[in-house]
């Protein structure tokens, strides 16, 4: 699992600000990008290490200062237009680049898409599914926040397939070391199949490769028993 | 009191406490008058199929003769179930035991004897208002066929085919929006009339003394003054004198302006009555909804949320005051109505029942006072209606929970929370992501664990979830989260179990958690 060590934040406003602050007890690395006084002023305030730049820069001095492959990008500036903007200029630059980025609605978020980033988040689409989720299926909605976020001893972990593991060449419906180990195999990602996960339960009898990625949710001390039992 | 007085009180107090009469009489009174009532179409559906098919029989038996067993159910079977249902409304229009009751009780407390006759002077005038109305009066000659002996009487079918009005809304509504135009209606009849009154006049003076007319008596000038009148003009009578013939040119004129007239008096009507019937239809569609939620305002993420309800089949109102996001409501083809969400009224006049019908009330305007003014209102209504708002401005969170929001959806948090999932190639993220989006086939769904599943299935093993593709995730019991329960676990009433899936397998899997196994 690669997890990036650097967040680098475009725009102040309030959902950086969110943004900035769930990273903050994770990530003690946060830099914050704005193109006004007064988001620079508010992220000052807010004790982050801020720096104003101009939507024309070339962008190089991110290579500079920070280390690209450990980096991740969230352009949050208030509008989509310079958001799209910021994203295009930033992979032109940088293929490489992690880019988060964040649009009104599916329309902008499918332009950032082609602008180049990796992800997107559609504020209004992503807002109106929890809304419609957590009236529909509050429990399903409570329990993968509790499984996400570690607020119970449940949680979610990959474990990928070394080789010679017991689990190499065999058929997902034929093992049974998770069962013993009181764990569900959520997916799997298939190195063969460009790391394209699919889920257990679309019904594929999966053959497990080595350096194949499975998902798994369990108990923290059954998740330790069940990797080392796989090895 | 008299002994006859004592004996209608005590059996009109016997009357209105008896359940069993009083459910009786409510019952009919729900099949015959109550449009919310969801069984009473199929009576009207009965009642229409009995009219067609008593007027198709009329027509038949003018060139055909027809049959005994025909004859007795035209003649008798027919005309006894609309006496039956004559009777029926005109028992459950008023109560006389009622008027009995509450006169005899104004009586006792004013210290008088007990009035009875005034009682049932009051009761009578109520059911002669409903015997004289024009709906009572079709009814009640809808069933003269019944004497068949009287061979005019059978012409008294055809008011079987005006009973139809009865059972049909439509039909109704065209009748009132006539009577919404009673005035320039009753205008247009004096004026029509006196200029055919005044042209079959002249007309009469002008043609039946003359050998060659047609027009020679007084029935056929008001006949053609009427016809040219109506710019039909059939042609059998013609003017042939030069009088005649310039009273015709100015009949022909009066015509063209009475017709545009009328017709500018109904398309008048109809326009001014279209929003009402559209409301009235809206208020009839939303009586019969069982549960739904209600959405206040048509903001952008409302528009998405009831985009998502929509996909997802679930039932909602929308209510909305600014007339230019109701009228995008409307285009979307919601049920919406225009209505501020935050005035008890509100809901009251489009007969939205917080309490019954009411899942949650969504407080998603655009801005927060809105949310909170239209929160405090569904709170006092009822005080354990869940609420869920959208949160603008962070500092206004206090004050949504003070208003009694249960559910704060503040967009900013959430896409923060969010953003955690993005930090890194995380594929466990990724796949928990893609599990929650309704982008994917695989889903999560939780299955409510209801009294017959429990009594058909004991414990986890029970619930054969090992023979199917289907992954148990866990059980949500009382806000507690019980992680891939072990097969022996006993299952309760009101657990819900989460499952990993295809939608549809989900679905069909817990019909079949109903069904008994074999």
């Amino acid at each position: 699992m690669i997890t990036a060590k650097l967040i680098l934040i475009f725009g102040y406003n309030e959902y950086a600000k969110e943004i900035a602050l769930n990273f903050k007890h994770s990530h003690s690395d946060i830099y914050i990008y704005v193109i006004n006084d007064n988001e620079y002023k508010n992220a000052k305030e807010d004790g982050f290490t801020v720096q104003l730049v101009d939507l024309d820069d070339d962008w190089t001095d991110i290579e500079k200062n920070f280390d690209i492959s450990g980096l991740i990008c969230f352009c949050s500036l208030n509008d989509d237009a310079e958001n799209v903007f910021l994203t295009i200029s930033l992979r032109s630059q940088y293929p490489n680049l992690n880019i988060v980025a964040l649009a009104t609605s599916q329309d902008s978020a499918d332009k950032l898409k082609l602008a180049g980033a990796n992800k997107t988040i559609a504020k209004l689409e992503a807002t109106a599914h929890v809304i419609v989720e957590s009236l529909e299926k509050p429990a399903v909605i409570d329990t993968m926040h509790d499984i996400l976020y570690h607020n119970k001893d449940i949680r979610l972990a990959e474990f990928t397939v070394s080789k010679g593991s017991i689990l190499e060449n065999k058929r997902l419906n034929d093992i049974t070391v998770n069962k013993e180990h009181n764990i569900i195999i959520l997916a799997i990602a298939d190195q063969e199949m460009d790391a394209e996960f699919t889920f257990t339960s679309a019904g594929h009898n999966h053959k497990i490769d080595a350096d194949d990625v499975l998902v798994v949710i369990g108990k923290e001390k059954d998740l330790k028993n069940f990797e080392k039992a796989i090895k | 009191m008299s002994i006859l007085s004592k004996g209608i009180v005590s059996l009109s107090y016997t009357l209105q406490t008896s359940s069993y009469y009083q459910k009786t009489k409510h019952f009919f009174y729900s099949v015959l008058e109550d449009d919310s009532y969801p069984y009473k179409k199929f009576f009207d559906y009965f009642m229409m199929a009995l009219i067609l098919s008593s007027v198709m029989l009329l027509i038949r038996g003018v060139k055909y003769p027809l049959s005994d067993i025909t004859h007795i159910y035209n003649d008798y079977v027919i005309s006894i179930i609309f006496l039956i249902e004559y009777l029926l409304r005109f028992w459950v229009y008023s109560s006389v035991t009622k008027e009995i009751v509450n006169q005899f009780e104004k009586d006792e407390f004013l210290g008088y004897r007990f009035r009875l006759f005034k009682a049932l002077r009051k009761a009578l005038t109520y059911k002669l208002k409903y015997v004289s109305s024009v709906y009572a009066i079709i009814d009640l000659l809808a069933i003269m066929p019944f004497f068949h002996q009287l061979r005019i009487l059978r012409l008294f079918i055809l008011f079987r085919a005006l009973k139809i009005f009865r059972y049909t809304k439509s039909f109704q509504q065209f009748a009132h929006v006539f009577v919404t135009k009673k005035f320039e209606f009753i205008t247009l009849i004096i004026f029509t009339s006196v200029i055919v009154s005044v042209s079959a006049v002249l007309i009469y003076v002008a043609e039946s003394n003359n050998e060659n007319s047609p027009i020679n008596t007084l029935f056929e000038s008001f006949y053609w003054s009427f016809v040219t009148l109506s710019t039909v003009g059939y042609g059998d009578f013609v003017p042939v004198t030069d009088l005649g013939r310039t009273v015709a040119m100015l009949i022909i004129i009066s015509g063209i302006a009475i017709i545009s007239f009328m017709t500018s008096i109904v398309v008048s009507a109809f326009t001014e009555q279209l929003e009402g019937i559209k409301e009235q239809k809206m208020i009839t569609d939303i009586s019969k909804m069982k549960r739904f939620y209600v959405v206040c305002g048509y903001s952008d993420i409302a528009a998405i949320v009831c985009k998502r309800f929509r996909e997802d089949d679930i039932s909602f109102v929308v209510l909305e005051s600014n007339p230019d996001l109701f009228a995008k409501a409307v285009k979307a083809k919601l049920i919406a109505v225009l209505a501020e969400p935050s005035k008890r009224e509100s809901y009251d006049s489009y007969g939205i029942d917080i309490k019954k019908q009411v899942l949650s009330v969504l407080c998603l305007q655009d801005t927060d006072v809105q949310n909170i003014y239209t929160a405090l209102t569904v709170r006092s209504i009822h005080k354990d209606v869940e609420i869920l708002s959208y949160l603008h401005d962070a500092k206004n969170k206090k004050k949504l929970s003070f208003a009694g929001v249960n559910k704060i959806i503040y967009p900013q948090e959430l896409i923060g929370t969010l953003s955690q999932e993005f930090s890194g190639k995380h594929v466990a993220f990724e796949a928990i992501n893609a599990l929650r989006s309704q982008n994917t086939d695989v889903v999560i769904e939780q299955v409510l664990v209801d009294e017959r599943i429990v009594t058909l299935h004991s414990c986890v093993e029970d619930l054969n979830i090992h023979k199917t593709k289907l992954i148990l995730l866990g059980i949500y019991r009382n806000k507690n989260f019980i992680f891939n329960p072990q097969s022996d676990m006993e299952i309760k009433e009101c657990d819900l179990l989460l499952i990993i899936g295809f939608k549809d397998m989900i679905k069909e899997y817990s019909l079949n958690l109903h069904k008994a196994m074999r």
